[in-house]
């Protein structure tokens, strides 16, 4: 899929765990890790607001649009 | 209805779809000792009602249904069998899918790629019935409409024919399978249905 999760870089950025931000967030250490590695269909605005928030960054720091090469 | 007594209850089907494949081998068996497997008769009605009074005139015996019968076709007769016994094949094929379905259902598995599947065969197995019978049944009238001589008071008809004026017409019946081609559709219908839930199901469970 073109669309990349730069979380695990945000997140070393603000020196955050994934444990940490999860409880801040509210959502399972499971749910954050498929987030983090990109294994999910969608992600909800309340999950990217709070995320946002916690990492006081732009959506956009978080996930990044790369064509594919074909 | 708990996941234990569907399976009971479609176990039950399956062994009444058993006795009577049973039956049919034994009445064909019973028939071929008696020395009349070479006869077919199959139900009929003249468009001719024959009266005849019960003691009277306010009491009558109306005759207009019967079967016409013709010998020397154990061809037929065997075809017949066959195909009663491939129907009853198939019945139970798709009395075996409903079971692991009604039983997947029961378990809380409904939106699943096993249920899609179990619909689609259902509404398979529905359509080859229905072209079975038909087949048998069109293969049948013929074969008796073959061996008929001409008559010329009477004609006899397929189930699908024109009255011929002037002499007793008598049809040879037949209902077609319309409620096994309508739940036919509707099982494919609900197949699609159920392939759209998974889908879904799949998408919320993979939104964090």
């Amino acid at each position: 899929m073109p669309i990349i999760t730069n979380l695990d870089v945000m997140m070393a950025k603000r020196k955050v765990s994934l444990k940490e931000l999860a409880d801040r967030i509210g959502i399972s250490n499971t749910n954050l890790s498929l987030l983090k590695t990109g294994k999910v269909q969608g992600i909800r605005y309340r999950t990217l607001d709070a995320i946002c928030k916690e990492l006081d960054c732009q959506p956009g720091d978080i996930l990044e649009y790369r064509a594919d090469d074909d | 209805m708990t996941a234990i007594w569907t399976k009971r209850f479609v176990n039950t089907l399956l062994v009444l779809v058993a006795i009577a494949a049973l039956a049919a081998v034994i009445q064909a068996a019973g028939s071929i000792a008696d020395g009349k497997f070479h006869m077919v008769s199959y139900p009929a009605s003249s468009e001719n009602i024959r009266m005849e009074p019960l003691g009277g005139e306010s009491a009558w015996w109306q005759m207009q249904a019967g079967t016409v019968r013709v010998d020397d076709h154990s061809w037929l007769r065997a075809a017949r069998l066959v195909g009663r016994l491939a129907g009853l094949a198939l019945l139970a094929g798709m009395f075996w899918q409903l079971r692991g379905l009604l039983v997947r259902i029961a378990e809380g598995d409904v939106f699943s790629d096993a249920n899609v599947a179990a619909l689609k065969r259902v509404g398979k197995l529905l359509i080859a019935t229905s072209v079975l019978s038909i087949s048998i049944t069109f293969m049948t009238q013929y074969a008796i409409l073959e061996a008929i001589p001409d008559m010329a008071e009477r004609a006899i008809h397929p189930s699908i024919s024109w009255n011929v004026k002037g002499v007793e017409n008598i049809w040879m019946e037949y209902t077609p399978p319309i409620i096994p081609v309508l739940l036919a559709m509707i099982s494919f219908i609900t197949a699609g249905a159920f392939q759209s839930g998974k889908n879904y199901r799949e998408d919320s469970e993979s939104v964090v």
